[in-house]
C-alpha cells in the first residue's frame, strides 16, 4: 500500500472528519469513515512510522545491541525515568516510547502515576500487549448493580455485532469457551497450551469449577484467513518480539491492519508531527470546527478544519486536549458542563502474583515463544459472587514455562558441570498474576497544571490518583487465593507477592475514564454513542469514555466503541443532523 | 492455507518466506528471518585482548582477574568458555553503561578480595592460582564459607553479569543454546531428548 503521498502539513481544505490520534481507535475511525466515502484528516502528534521499513530493531539478536538490549542508565535517568518502568521498554523498543524529558507531568503530593507514552504514527498499537476480550453483560451492568460509578448507557447487546466486526478484520485468536463472564468472539484458533498448563487446567476444573482456565485471546493470526493474507498479513511465527514491530503483520496494529485500508480508499490524509493544542469551538452554531495544532519540530502553529472531530488521542491525550479547549461557554474544558471532565480516572491493578515449581514433566518442552498466556476470567463478576470485604474482582493471567539461565546465578555452582546444567531445560515454573478492577472514583482526577507547561506550551497534566482501600484489599485477597489454588493443584515452593505500594496507578497502561459516557448529561461527558452531550459533532471514542474498568484488557472494546460511533455519526451526517 | 499447520514449522517457514518475498523482495525477506538483521555501529564489539589494557571501569590488572573469574565460572568445555567470548570485556562495558557506581565498586571489591586471598596462598594474583584453587575460592565465597554476606552478594551480582554476558553473546545464545530466530509458530509439546538444549532466544533479556 503506497501511503507516502497522503502526508500533508499545511492545508486549507475542510475535511469531513478530523481523527485526532492514530493508535488503535484512530486507525479504526479513519478506516471506517474513509470506507464510507468521507474525507478524513488523521492528526498525529508523533513522527511517521512506516510498516516494515521503520521496524529498525526487528529480528536482531541481543548481541547486536551494545548493551545487549539493556538501556544505558544515564539515558534512562535523563530521558526515560517513567517509560523504563514498562516491562516492554528496552534498547530494542525504546524508539516506540515517549521521551520523558519532553513529556513532563506532575503528581499531587503523596501520590504517583506512571504515564506510559507512544507518540508516533500507530501510537501504542505498535507496542500493546494484544490481549483481546469482549466485556460481558455483567461488566456493563456492574456500576448499576453495586452503585459504584454511573451506569453505562450501553449494554453487551449494543456492542456484540461490533465486536464481531472488528474481530474478523483484526484477527483475534482464542477458543470458544462458552462462559457467561467472557463472551466468545469470532475468533481464529487459539494458541496451544503446553502439557503442564493442560494438566493444571484439568485439576483446576476439578477443584475450582467456578474458576475456569482458558487460553488467552490475542490479536495474532494464529491461522490467518484468506482475507488476512490478501492484505499482506501472514501467520504468527511465535517470535514474541512484537514490541519492535512485526513485518509479518501477524498482530493487529494500525500499520498492519487499519491504515492500509484507509489509505486505499483515497480519502485519507495524514498530518504527522502535529500536536493538537485545542479544539476550535463556534458558539453561534454550537459546533466544533477544527483543531489548533503546534508543530512538533518548529513549534509553529496551524489549524485544521472539518465538519466533525473524533478524539482518539488516548484516554489522557484526549482529556488533556478537552481541558485545554476553553471558551466563554466552556470555561472548564470543552463539553464539560457536567464538570466531570478529568474525573474518574482508572487503570487496572496488576499488583498481586504467585507462582511455584511444577514437578514432573521432565521430558516435556515446547517450541516457539507464544505471544499469549493462560487466562482465568474474573470469577467475582456479579455482586452475589463478591467477597464480603471488598467489591468486584480480578482476572488472572499466567502460564507455565521451563527455566533457563535467567536468574540462575542464584543457584550455586562453579565450573563445567554448572555450565552444562544451564544448557538443559530447567524446572517448570507456573504462575498467576492479578488483573484487578479499579473502581471509578470522583477523587481520582487529572487536571491541567495552573502554571507548568511543556516545551510546546501545552499545560501539563497534574495527577491526583491513588489506589483505594478496595483495590488494596482485592490484591491481598488475590495473592492469598492464588496461593491456595496453586497449592491445591500440586504446585511446589509456592510464594506470592502484593506490590500495590510499589506500583502506582498507570502501571498497567490501561488508563480509562475522565470523559465518561452516561445517560445523564449532568454527570457525564458523552452519550451512549461516544458523542458529546453538549456538542453534536464532537466524539471521544478512546478509553476516556469508560464508565467502569471491568477486568478485561480494554483495546478490543475501544475498537468496537469506535466503529459503532463512526456508524452512528455517519448516519447522523447523512441525515444532516450533524 | 488449509495445508498450513503450525506443527509443521519448516513448511510454514518456506511458505512464509515465499509469501513475504512476494511482498517485500526476497533479499529483505531473507534478512528478516536471520537473527542478525541489519547490524548497526556498536559501542561495544567483542575483542580478544580486553585483558591487555585498561577497561572503562576496571584497570588492566582487574581486567585480567575478571577474565579468570569468567573462565572459572563458565569454563571452556566442548563449547567456548566465557573468556573466549570476551565476557570480561562486555562486563566492563556493561558496568560503565548500565550500572551504578556502587555496583561498579562491588565488582572491584570482589576482585580485591580474591587478589588478597591469592597473597595468603603465596601466589601473586588470582590469575596465578591453579584451576582447582580458583574454583575452591569461588565455591567458598558462594557458600559464605569464611566470607561475609556482602561479598556473597557481590559475587552473585557478578555471576549474574557473567551469565548475561555469556548467554547473550552470539556464540552463547546461538551455539551453546538453541536459538530460534523465527520459530515458525508455537507448539505446546515437544519431547526432551539427550540432545535438547534450552532456548537461547528469549522474549525479553
Amino acid at each position: 500500500m503506497q501511503v507516502n503521498d497522503i502526508f500533508v502539513k499545511d492545508t486549507q481544505q475542510e475535511f469531513d472528519v478530523l481523527v485526532i490520534g492514530s493508535g488503535v481507535t484512530g486507525g479504526w475511525a479513519a478506516k471506517e469513515f474513509t470506507e464510507r466515502g468521507f474525507k478524513v484528516l488523521m492528526v498525529e502528534r508523533g513522527r511517521k512510522v512506516e510498516h516494515r521499513k521503520d521496524y529498525i530493531t526487528e529480528g536482531k539478536g541481543p548481541w547486536t545491541f551494545a548493551e545487549r538490549t539493556k538501556v544505558n542508565n544515564i539515558l534512562t535517568q535523563e530521558q526515560h525515568p517513567v517509560q523504563s518502568k514498562c516491562y516492554a521498554f528496552n534498547d530494542a523498543t525504546k524508539h516506540f516510547f515517549g521521551n520523558d524529558r519532553d513529556l513532563p507531568y506532575s503528581t499531587e503530593k503523596n501520590t504517583d502515576f506512571n504515564w506510559i507514552r507512544g507518540n508516533q504514527l500507530g501510537g501504542k498499537s505498535l507496542t500493546w500487549h494484544r490481549q483481546s476480550y469482549r466485556m460481558s453483560e455483567y461488566d456493563f451492568n456492574a456500576n448499576k448493580a453495586d452503585g459504584h460509578g454511573n451506569d453505562w448507557p450501553i449494554r453487551y447487546k449494543d456492542l456484540a455485532t461490533w465486536y464481531q466486526y472488528v474481530e474478523k478484520h483484526a484477527g483475534i485468536s482464542g477458543a470458544k469457551d462458552g462462559l457467561a463472564q467472557l463472551p466468545d468472539g469470532d475468533t481464529l484458533p487459539p494458541f496451544e497450551m503446553n502439557k503442564v498448563e493442560l494438566d493444571l487446567q484439568k485439576q483446576l476444573a476439578r477443584y475450582f469449577p467456578e474458576r475456569p482456565m482458558v487460553m488467552g485471546r490475542t490479536a495474532h493470526l494464529s491461522v490467518p484467513t484468506e482475507y488476512h493474507m490478501s492484505h499482506g498479513r501472514v501467520m504468527c511465527q511465535a517470535r514474541d518480539e512484537c514490541h519492535k514491530g512485526c513485518s509479518f503483520g501477524a498482530y493487529f496494529s494500525t500499520q498492519s491492519s487499519t491504515l492500509p485500508f484507509a489509505a486505499a480508499t483515497g480519502n485519507l490524509t495524514i498530518a504527522v508531527d502535529s500536536i493538537v493544542h485545542s479544539v476550535i469551538y463556534d458558539e453561534k452554531t454550537n459546533r466544533v470546527k477544527g483543531v489548533r495544532v503546534i508543530d512538533d519540530k518548529d513549534l509553529s502553529t496551524r489549524e485544521y478544519f472539518a465538519k466533525v472531530v473524533f478524539l482518539c488521542a488516548s484516554t489522557l491525550g484526549s482529556t488533556q486536549i478537552m481541558l485545554n479547549s476553553t471558551s466563554r461557554k466552556f470555561p472548564n474544558g470543552i463539553a464539560n458542563t457536567s464538570g466531570v471532565l478529568g474525573h474518574y480516572l482508572m487503570d487496572h491493578n496488576y499488583n498481586a502474583n504467585a507462582g511455584g515449581i511444577v514437578e514432573g514433566f521432565d521430558n516435556e518442552y515446547y517450541s516457539g515463544r507464544r505471544p499469549t498466556g493462560i487466562y482465568v476470567p474474573n470469577f467475582q463478576f456479579e455482586p452475589s459472587r463478591y467477597k464480603k470485604h471488598y467489591v468486584r474482582g480480578y482476572a488472572l493471567g499466567g502460564g507455565a514455562s521451563r527455566g533457563n539461565w535467567k536468574g540462575a546465578e542464584q543457584k550455586d555452582g562453579i565450573g563445567a558441570d554448572y555450565k552444562a546444567s544451564l544448557t538443559r531445560p530447567g524446572d517448570w515454573y507456573f504462575g498467576f498474576y492479578a488483573q484487578g478492577e479499579m473502581l471509578p472514583r470522583f477523587d481520582n482526577q487529572v487536571t491541567l497544571h495552573p502554571t507548568n507547561k511543556d516545551k510546546w506550551g501545552m499545560p501539563q497534566l497534574h495527577f491526583n490518583v491513588q489506589w483505594s482501600e478496595n483495590e488494596k484489599l482485592m490484591m491481598e485477597d488475590c495473592a492469598e487465593e492464588c496461593e491456595k489454588m496453586l497449592k491445591k493443584v500440586g504446585v511446589k515452593h509456592v510464594s506470592s507477592r502484593v506490590t500495590t505500594d510499589s506500583n502506582p496507578p498507570g502501571s498497567a497502561i490501561h488508563e480509562l475514564g475522565t470523559a465518561r459516557m452516561g445517560r445523564d448529561k449532568k454527570d457525564s461527558i458523552l452519550n451512549g454513542y461516544n458523542q458529546a452531550h453538549d456538542i453534536p459533532n464532537l466524539f471521544v471514542t478512546d478509553g476516556a469514555s469508560y464508565c467502569s474498568s471491568a477486568t478485561v484488557n480494554p483495546s478490543l472494546t475501544f475498537m468496537a466503541l469506535t466503529v459503532r460511533a463512526v456508524d452512528f455519526c455517519a448516519q447522523e451526517m447523512k441525515q444532516r443532523r450533524i | 492455507m488449509s495445508k498450513q499447520n503450525i506443527s509443521n514449522s519448516q513448511d510454514s517457514r518456506r511458505w512464509f518466506l515465499k509469501k513475504l518475498g512476494a511482498t517485500l523482495g526476497t533479499s529483505v525477506a531473507a534478512t528478516l528471518v536471520t537473527a542478525t538483521g541489519v547490524t548497526s555501529a556498536l559501542a561495544y564489539t567483542p575483542k580478544n585482548d580486553s585483558h591487555l589494557s585498561d577497561g572503562k571501569v576496571l584497570n588492566k590488572k582487574q581486567m585480567q582477574v575478571l577474565r579468570e573469574l569468567c573462565e572459572t565460572v563458565l569454563p571452556r568445555t566442548d563449547t567456548p568458555g566465557a573468556a573466549d567470548v570476551d565476557c570480561h570485556g562486555f562486563i566492563d562495558h556493561q558496568l560503565s553503561q548500565c550500572h551504578s557506581k556502587q555496583q561498579q565498586q562491588s565488582v572491584r571489591e570482589l576482585i580485591n578480595t580474591v587478589e588478597g586471598r591469592a597473597q595468603t596462598l603465596k601466589v601473586s594474583s588470582y590469575t596465578k592460582m591453579t584451576p582447582q584453587q580458583k574454583t575452591d575460592l569461588l565455591v567458598k565465597i558462594e557458600s559464605r564459607d569464611g566470607f561475609p554476606e556482602t561479598l556473597h552478594a557481590d559475587f552473585k551480582f557478578l555471576k549474574g553479569l557473567i551469565l548475561f554476558g555469556y548467554f547473550t553473546s552470539e556464540i552463547g545464545a546461538t551455539q551453546v543454546l538453541n536459538y530460534q530466530a523465527v520459530p515458525g509458530g508455537y507448539k505446546g509439546s515437544v519431547p526432551v531428548t539427550a540432545e535438547t538444549k534450552v532456548y537461547g532466544s528469549l522474549n525479553y533479556y
